[in-house]
């Protein structure tokens, strides 16, 4: 471990910490307080101060000292906590943040960042204390800054030994009483401090009184020698495991000893004062040593080269800072060891693309097997491909992540756009658990803020109109993901006062987007919002307004191959239904041929297939009357202007000669539509493959995908397919009427 | 233009003898089919399977001008990468035949001529000659722009 990747080991953290602080001052902000929650908040900033310190980031250090020591007094009741703390709290916070984006370097050069660092220091001065805190360096708990003023005060910590004391379990049993070593002990010198640590203590059922389940750190002061106090121990030093470390000794040793401590949730500042006054002694002069190796090179960023160097140069101070984040890391968040795992993305993706392969291959097996007619290889055929399909649902739910993470930044969002905006908001939350493709995450960042702040500014009213409208001031705004029919759902509601039809009509016809006597539907008129150049804002706001946002947003949404549904009634709100695809690598499909191409439908917007034959046209248009509904179908053939490719002539004259037609029912959003192909061959697994950019233009066609004897089949994009149905019709009427008009 | 010998893989199309900077093609395979792409401009054969990767197929012929390639026994696809600024991206050429990678000199080649060369003059690199017979030598970067082939699929497409 280099130290260039222990520094991003630290943005990482800083970032997870800043996120936690946020989360839990927001819910401070709705009014719930507890002492667990301010312990966390110090905690967060009080590591991220720690590793900052480790890495000579003083910007970050100095900074966050004063908020932690704000912090701290809260806890201790010495201030209480209102709304105008919280808020500074918030600004400083979101000042860390950039602090923490930058290096010592870029600080020192940007003088907006040292003017927000001396702004919020001055905010924050109400609450900071008139003692001079300021020589308590690193208080962590009370315990532990009392043994630190008793350390400082006492200002000598030489011929200071640190005993670290692991009897064995039978050194009662073997008629050795630990406490008499400690009273030989303090004949020899001065005991400073003992840690008892019991995190070996049995339940009661298990617990043998016989046994011995204590450990001790001792910091012993002695004019003593290694030998003299060795020999304290010489009858239980065969089955035990005692560590002493002279006064002379390096880091290193403590960092061994560190390392060797069993206690893995022991909060690295514990262990470090625990284990004796030297080490946090020792350790924060090594840091000094090594910060003033990284402030000399003049650049703390994270270059992979300094970090090379100082490998080299540094070999100690390294180790101490892996050794110590490791142990941070462990004690984080109450997250065991070995839970959780990061990934280089690429690495995923590349499993993931593999996986596809195999997918392929076993595809490929299956229909070669079938040639064969051996029942052994049927069965093991068989077995292969359950396996890779677990292989594969395995492989994929590697690159799910829960939506929750995403939700949760809104909150943040919508406190203070509300703020902004001078209106009440209440954010929920619904379905944070609901896991989505990793890609898909990232890239819905974007569109969910523009949703969310166009429902806070247009769609969620003022307070006084509200109280007028006879609703509860706070406006409520919810955010949910739920699964539907093979897709996930993200769905933003609101309960203002819904989309003004009227508005968006005079506002399209206004702008040119329709004409005066175009007859729509509401969906189709909501759906204008998207158009770029819209806006009905009255006013353009800071927020939103500018008509740049919703077809983006639109774009976007389309991108991930998803689409976005409106619904708003009058007084009573609207709701955003985002509809994504569960994945985007692999997808399940129906393989289906016209005119001996391949295509494959996603099997989520497949309703059923049915014959065509045994359903009549609606008076010659391309409609059937399915169980009394009427559903408009397309015909592949003719979409796509297929003909038939030169191999595929003679096989087509049969298909042609028999009238049987299948009709593929699709469903997407609330259309209902039907695909008419020559023949249906069954569901498939498929890896998609996207056709690249030559290809980007050509719509209803997503991607492309390997049959198993290795022919390309099209995906549809079904969305899009309909639009171009859609089109193609339009364009054929005004073509159509155009010639009657020449006649 | 080119200021050393440089290396071009040659073949024929209807009888024209073309070159293409060998550092730019991949593989050469046998024709084995084609998957035609639904509404794709003439240019665009279609794609291929190549070993688990679905790359486009230009028709050349077409893309230079001239009448699409007729489809023998012999016809075969050189494939060829293309490194442009924004991305990598893998194309299949339709050609009657390969001929051969020859070396051809900076001095043997010549500008291409302002006209009668019947091809866009951009998609010329220059002129060789080599046993009495000219060998177009291509700019696969111009000719095969993915970009520009983008534009006009679009083109076609509306």
């Amino acid at each position: 471990m280099s130290l260039d990747a222990v520094l991003q080991t630290f943005y990482i953290e800083a970032q997870e910490h800043l996120e936690s602080m946020e989360n839990m001052l927001l819910k401070m902000d709705e009014g719930e307080c507890d002492d667990e929650m301010l312990n966390d908040i110090f905690r967060s900033a009080h590591t991220i101060k720690g590793s900052a310190g480790i890495f000579g980031l003083d910007h970050i250090v100095n900074f966050t000292h004063v908020v932690e020591n704000v912090l701290d007094r809260a806890r201790d009741n010495e201030i209480d906590i209102d709304k105008n703390l919280i808020d500074v709290i918030f600004k400083c916070r979101d000042h860390m943040q950039s602090l923490v984006a930058v290096s010592l370097d870029e600080y020192n050069a940007q003088t907006d960042l040292q003017k927000t660092d001396s702004d919020l220091l001055a905010a924050l001065a109400p609450w900071t204390s008139t003692e001079n805190k300021q020589t308590v360096a690193q208080n962590n708990t009370p315990a532990e800054s009392q043994l630190d003023n008793k350390l400082t005060n006492e200002g000598d910590n030489e011929n200071l030994w640190h005993i670290s004391l692991r009897l064995s379990t039978d050194c009662l049993r073997n008629g050795m009483d630990p406490l008499s070593f400690i009273k030989f002990l303090s004949s020899l010198g001065e005991i400073k401090h003992i840690e008892t640590i019991i995190d070996n203590f049995p339940q009661v059922d298990n617990f043998d009184a016989e046994s011995l389940y204590f450990a001790y750190e001792i910091a012993l002061q002695s004019d003593a020698s290694l030998e003299e106090i060795e020999n304290t121990f010489m009858f239980v030093q065969d089955d035990s495991d005692i560590t002493i470390l002279p006064p002379t000794a390096k880091i290193d040793d403590y960092l061994l000893l560190i390392d060797k401590l069993p206690e893995e949730n022991q909060r690295l500042g514990d262990i470090l004062v625990n284990c004796g006054s030297l080490t946090r002694h020792s350790l924060e002069q090594a840091l000094i040593a090594q910060s003033t190796v990284i402030t000399a090179t003049g650049e703390q960023t994270v270059t992979p080269k300094l970090g090379e160097l100082l490998t080299e140069q540094n070999k100690v101070s390294e180790s101490i800072v892996s050794a110590a984040l490791t142990k941070q890391k462990q004690n984080k968040s109450q997250v065991s060891e070995g839970k959780q795992i990061r990934i280089d993305s690429n690495r995923l993706d590349h499993l993931i693309n593999l996986i596809g392969e195999l997918v392929i291959n076993q595809q490929r097996i299956e229909l070669l097997s079938k040639g064969v007619k051996k029942p052994q290889l049927t069965e093991a055929v068989d077995d292969f491909e359950n396996f890779t399909n677990q292989i594969r649902d395995a492989a994929l739910s590697l690159r799910m992540v829960a939506i929750g993470g995403t939700f949760q930044r809104f909150k943040r969002l919508v406190r203070d756009t509300a703020q902004e905006l001078g209106k009440e908001v209440e954010l929920t939350i619904d379905g944070a658990d609901t896991e989505l493709d990793r890609l898909m995450v990232e890239k819905l960042g974007d569109p969910l803020t523009h949703i969310v702040r166009n429902a806070m500014d247009h769609g969620l009213e003022s307070i006084e109109d509200r109280q007028a409208a006879g609703k509860n001031t706070k406006g409520q705004l919810k955010l949910a993901a739920y699964h539907e029919g093979g897709h996930i759902v993200i769905a933003i509601s609101d309960d203002g006062n819904g989309i003004n039809k009227e508005r968006i009509r005079e506002k399209a016809i206004e702008k040119g987007i329709i004409n005066t006597d175009s007859k729509l539907s509401d969906n189709e008129l909501f759906h204008l919002i998207f158009h770029p150049g819209f806006s009905t804002a009255a006013e353009v706001t800071n927020l939103s307004g500018r008509g740049v946002g919703m077809d983006v947003v639109k774009r976007n949404v389309e991108a991930l191959q998803g689409s976005i549904d409106i619904s708003s009634q009058a007084g009573k709100g609207s709701e955003f239904k985002i509809r994504l695809p569960l994945t985007l690598a692999i997808i399940d499909g129906f393989h289906v041929e016209a005119k001996g191409t391949h295509f494959i439908i996603p099997q989520a917007t497949i309703i059923e297939c049915i014959n065509l034959a045994n359903h009549q046209d609606i008076k010659g248009r391309h409609c059937i009357n399915l169980r009394g509904e009427m559903i408009p179908y397309l015909n592949m053939s003719e979409i796509f202007k297929l003909t038939p490719s030169r191999e595929q002539t003679l096989a087509d004259n049969i298909i042609q000669h028999s009238p049987k037609r299948e009709l593929v029912i699709v469903q997407f959003g609330s259309d209902v539509a039907g695909i008419a192909v020559d023949t249906l061959n069954g569901e498939i697994q498929t890896v998609v493959k996207p056709l690249g950019p030559i290809f980007k233009a050509l719509k209803g066609i997503g991607g492309s995908s390997l049959l198993g004897n290795g022919e390309i089949a099209f995906i549809l994009d079904v969305p899009q397919l309909i639009e171009l149905a859609i089109a193609n019709e339009i364009a054929s009427k005004v073509s159509r009427a155009e010639s009657m008009n020449g006649q | 233009m080119v200021d050393k010998s440089s290396q071009f893989l040659t073949f024929t199309i209807a009888n024209e003898h073309f070159g293409m900077d060998l550092h730019q093609t991949r593989e050469i395979i046998e024709y084995a089919g084609i998957t035609q792409v639904p509404l794709m401009p003439q240019f665009i054969s279609g794609v291929i399977n190549l070993r688990g990767e679905v790359v486009p197929v230009i028709d050349l012929s077409v893309r230079l001008g001239r009448q699409p390639i007729t489809i023998h026994k012999r016809t075969c696809v050189i494939v060829i990468e293309l490194h442009t600024s924004e991305q990598h991206c893998v194309l299949g050429l339709l050609a009657d035949a390969v001929n051969e990678v020859i070396d051809i000199s900076a001095s043997n080649i010549e500008d291409a001529p302002a006209f009668g060369a019947k091809i866009r003059a951009e998609f010329i690199q220059g002129i060789a000659k080599k046993d009495d017979e000219f060998i177009v030598l291509l700019d696969a970067e111009k000719t095969l722009s993915p970009r520009e082939l983008a534009h006009l699929v679009e083109a076609e497409l509306q």
